[in-house]
């Protein structure tokens, strides 16, 4: 068994999330004990794999154990210096934002929270067992994920082509992904000395848990911990995200850096302590960042969302007096410097390398055409198979039945997200020849996995809205 | 509330859990049975044998016969023989209309070892289907040997008793499934059970429409209740959340399960049987075929590989051999010497050592150097 490998791997990439977290907590922490280790691991794996790519390409390293611990162990030491230093100099901390009462639960409801535990925890062993103990299954993990990152393992750098068999030469597509995913593979490979399958898609089973936690955290934070349980079982429970998070695919970890960037940014506009406000604006400045360099549908369907609802969120701030001028040149700086800092090495690689934009589809040649039984394919994916359970009847319900909630900030961050991404997606599915991806079921629901966990946070807000009685309000 | 309760008993009570007995008409052909009033056009040759009624045809032609309307047919199943597959249709006339206006829809015949059985799920072409006429077609030269034809329907309580089961049976896991999952379906006879998730028409068959009626009933019974008396707002509405609550843990439970019958499955199939014996959902050992050749192409920049189809083994073999890579038989720029072989019984070694396919040599004189069953095997030329 070489799953022990997995907190190896994982021991400094964390270690680099943490320092780079408190950091720019600058002795304000607003992140519960599990929630900073969750996005330690999150944002500090995202991070040394983007300085790993960047160091590959200077030429600095190669894509080995030593070469890919040398990022991990340089970043750890320079970040770590950074913050002892920061440390001696920032005032004292202030204590962590309260979070709500949780009331003792009946006898009975303890019960029920346990029996659905217990339920939960057997689906995610189910989910490990299948992960890390059967062999490539599906398309894109041979030809993709699995596939790179092995790439990376047997050349030892940043590779573009290679022969994908009967003489055929893959180029473009999904080369133009970024690494995240398959270097991390790669990363844990070259600890084992082999490339074993399922070591390498162990990282998955980490990425479900940490959406999971932080979906509990950012509902604790507004609500009871019965309310947190619940929205975090209803993540669980959504079929097709269950079978997304446990498969080696890289859908379930974009929704996880979308979900952390647009959280954070949540946690900023319901903040009551400016200190508090500004740390969460930092850290969603860097979640956001390093969202870019996930799938390529972070950069051209999340990224401008997120920036727009970014620039809804600090007016609603700035017109409720809860942020100052200077202070939000801040944290736009903060935003502008770390996406820059990964955005425009990115972008001009794939320029110099003419890598397409797209969802290994270039979006920049697509020709306008009404395109037939989208509609219908949409509506049967949403409505009539397995794979939302019953998250799109109940969130539309509630969105009516609970819309003064649901459109006024702070939850409107979470419904406008859904509503731009969704909405802006439907051109490209109903005028262009995208539309494949809806009327044969291939990446159409793929496309919502990467939304699910702020649809269940969205849901579980409004519902805790309208079903709480008014007098615990 | 209580009255309420005793009525609802009570109308339970007298539901007409047996009024509708199973109904089916059936015609045995087998043991030299000759069946009255069925009759033939396109003048196909018929012989009763001891197994069935052997139909030749050598035009397109109908086996047919009227049957009395009194009861809607929901299957109609045949066992049959054909050794050559074949594609043919059902045949049906609906009571009041022309004559001549026969209904049809395809019936694949496919090949059988002993006899097999098709059976059609009439409920997915009409709901109640009412019929004076039924008949068989088969193409112009085929040979299907008929050995019973049978048309049915089931009582009300089977009917329950099977939309029960069809909402428990679950899916299989699929390469697809990462795209999308059927969900759970309710259908009302074995045979539409059987072939539930084998065909993309899901919106009839989805259990989904059965929840959101109930959502909707819930619903409008709250909105009415809280109009009525505002000052229940609060009892309403959690009666009304642990009613959406309970249906989502339901079909959480539903899906649940069938997650886990993935697992169950891979471990019935795969991790719980020794190498050799193990089979991986679809694809049969192709994983440890691919396993086994990894080590015995790895000092070869390219090898051969044939399977029976490309998707999905030539992309899995690249991903397991990388960086030999698999490629296509035919070639003049490589000299490529070795060959991995998957489920190709047609590609043999002659008695010169060299590979064979249908009498066409395709290799120079080798050595097996793994054979994992006939068919499937790694091939190396000697020629230096």
């Amino acid at each position: 068994m070489t799953l022990f490998l997995l907190p190896v791997g994982l021991l400094f990439p964390t270690l680099c999330g943490w320092f780079a977290i408190a950091l720019l907590e600058r002795g304000h922490p607003v992140l519960q004990r599990i929630e900073r280790w969750t996005l330690s691991v999150t944002l500090g794996i995202t991070l040394t794999m983007y300085l790993s790519f960047l160091s590959e390409v200077l030429g600095l390293i190669k894509f080995t154990s030593i070469g890919l611990f040398s990022v991990q162990m340089f970043t750890a030491l320079a970040l770590g210096m950074l913050w002892m230093r920061c440390k001696v100099l920032w005032s004292p901390s202030s204590a962590l934002p309260a979070l709500p009462a949780s009331p003792r639960l009946s006898q009975r409801a303890r019960i029920v929270v346990v029996l659905l535990c217990v339920w939960t925890l057997i689906k995610l062993l189910g989910g490990f067992a299948m992960l890390t103990g059967t062999p490539a299954y599906e398309d894109d993990v041979y030809n993709n994920w699995n596939m790179r990152g092995k790439l990376f393992y047997v050349t030892q750098e940043y590779t573009l082509e290679y022969e994908a068999g009967n003489e055929l030469v893959s180029s473009g597509g999904v080369n133009s992904y970024p690494i995240t995913v398959p270097l991390f593979k790669t990363w844990l490979a070259t600890l084992a000395g082999d490339w074993d399958e399922g070591l390498v898609n162990s990282i998955h089973m980490v990425w479900f848990l940490a959406t999971l936690l932080l979906v509990y955290w950012t509902l604790r934070r507004r609500m009871r911990s019965t309310w947190a349980l619940g929205g975090t079982y209803l993540l669980s429970s959504l079929p097709l995200y269950m079978v997304n998070a446990t498969t080696p695919y890289a859908d379930a970890f974009l929704s996880l850096h979308v979900f952390a960037a647009l959280s954070l940014l949540y946690g900023a506009l319901i903040s009551e302590k400016p200190e508090h406000r500004y740390s969460f604006l930092r850290l969603g400045g860097l979640a956001t960042a390093l969202l870019i360099f996930t799938k390529n549908e972070a950069l051209i369907m999340h990224l401008p969302v997120l920036l727009l609802l970014l620039f809804l969120s600090v007016r609603v701030l700035a017109k409720s007096e809860s942020i100052d001028r200077s202070d939000l040149r801040t944290a736009a700086r903060h935003y502008v410097v770390f996406m820059g800092v990964v955005l425009v090495p990115w972008v001009v690689f794939k320029l110099v390398h003419n890598l397409p934009f797209g969802n290994a589809k270039s979006v920049l040649h697509l020709t306008l055409a009404w395109q037939k039984g989208v509609a219908t394919a949409i509506a049967i994916n949403t409505f009539f198979e397995g794979n939302w359970a019953l998250l799109f009847p109940l969130l539309l319900g509630l969105l009516f039945a609970a819309r003064r909630e649901a459109f006024r900030f702070p939850t409107a961050l979470f419904t406008g997200y859904l509503f731009f991404v969704v909405l802006g997606q439907f051109p490209l599915y109903f005028f262009t020849g995208i539309s494949t991806e809806a009327v044969n079921q291939t990446g159409y629901a793929r496309g919502f996995v990467q939304l699910a966990p702020v649809a269940v946070t969205l849901l579980t807000l409004l519902a805790s809205s309208f079903f709480t009685p008014r007098t615990e309000e | 509330m209580r009255p309420l309760l005793r009525i609802g008993f009570l109308l339970v009570l007298f539901l007409p859990w047996s009024a509708h007995a199973a109904w089916e008409m059936e015609w045995g052909f087998a043991n030299e049975t000759f069946q009255q009033s069925w009759q033939v056009s396109g003048e196909p040759a018929l012989k009763i044998t001891k197994d069935g009624m052997l139909i030749t045809t050598k035009a397109d032609s109908i086996l047919g016969r009227s049957i009395e309307a009194s009861h809607p047919i929901e299957v109609v199943s045949i066992d049959y023989k054909a050794v050559v597959p074949a594609e043919g249709w059902l045949y049906w006339h609906k009571p009041g209309t022309p004559a001549e206006d026969l209904l049809r829809i395809p019936l694949y015949f496919s090949k059988t070892e002993g006899v097999g059985t098709v059976g059609i799920n009439m409920q997915e072409y009409q709901k109640r289907l009412y019929a004076d006429f039924i008949g068989i077609g088969i193409p112009a030269h085929a040979e299907v040997l008929i050995a019973r034809i049978s048309l049915q329907n089931w009582s009300l309580s089977e009917k329950t008793l099977e939309a029960f089961k069809s909402f428990w049976t679950f899916d299989m896991r699929r390469p697809s499934s990462v795209n999308f999952l059927w969900g759970p379906h309710v259908v009302f006879n074995p045979t539409a059970r059987k072939l539930m998730f084998s065909v993309t028409e899901p919106i009839d068959q989805s259990a989904n429409r059965y929840f959101y009626i109930v959502i909707l009933l819930a619903t409008a019974w709250a909105v009415w209740n809280v109009h009525k008396h505002p000052e229940r707002r609060a009892a309403v509405c959690k009666t009304l959340f642990l009613l959406l609550a309970s249906l989502w843990v339901l079909y959480d439970l539903r899906m649940g399960s069938e997650f886990l019958s993935y697992v169950e499955r891979d471990y019935r199939t795969y991790w719980s049987r020794p190498l050799g014996e193990r089979t991986f959902r679809e694809r049969s050992y192709f994983n440890d075929f691919a396993a086994g050749v990894t080590p015995l192409v790895q000092n070869r920049d390219r090898y051969i590989f044939t399977a029976p189809d490309r998707w999905p083994y030539l992309g899995l073999m690249r991903y397991y051999t990388f960086p030999a890579v698999p490629t296509h038989p035919f070639q003049e720029e490589h000299y490529v010497d070795t060959w991995a072989v998957y489920k190709r019984p047609d590609i043999v070694q002659n008695a010169k050592g060299e590979l064979e396919s249908d009498g066409i040599v395709l290799t120079h004189p080798g050595k097996i150097l793994h054979e994992f069953e006939l068919g499937s095997f790694v091939f190396r030329e000697t020629r230096q």
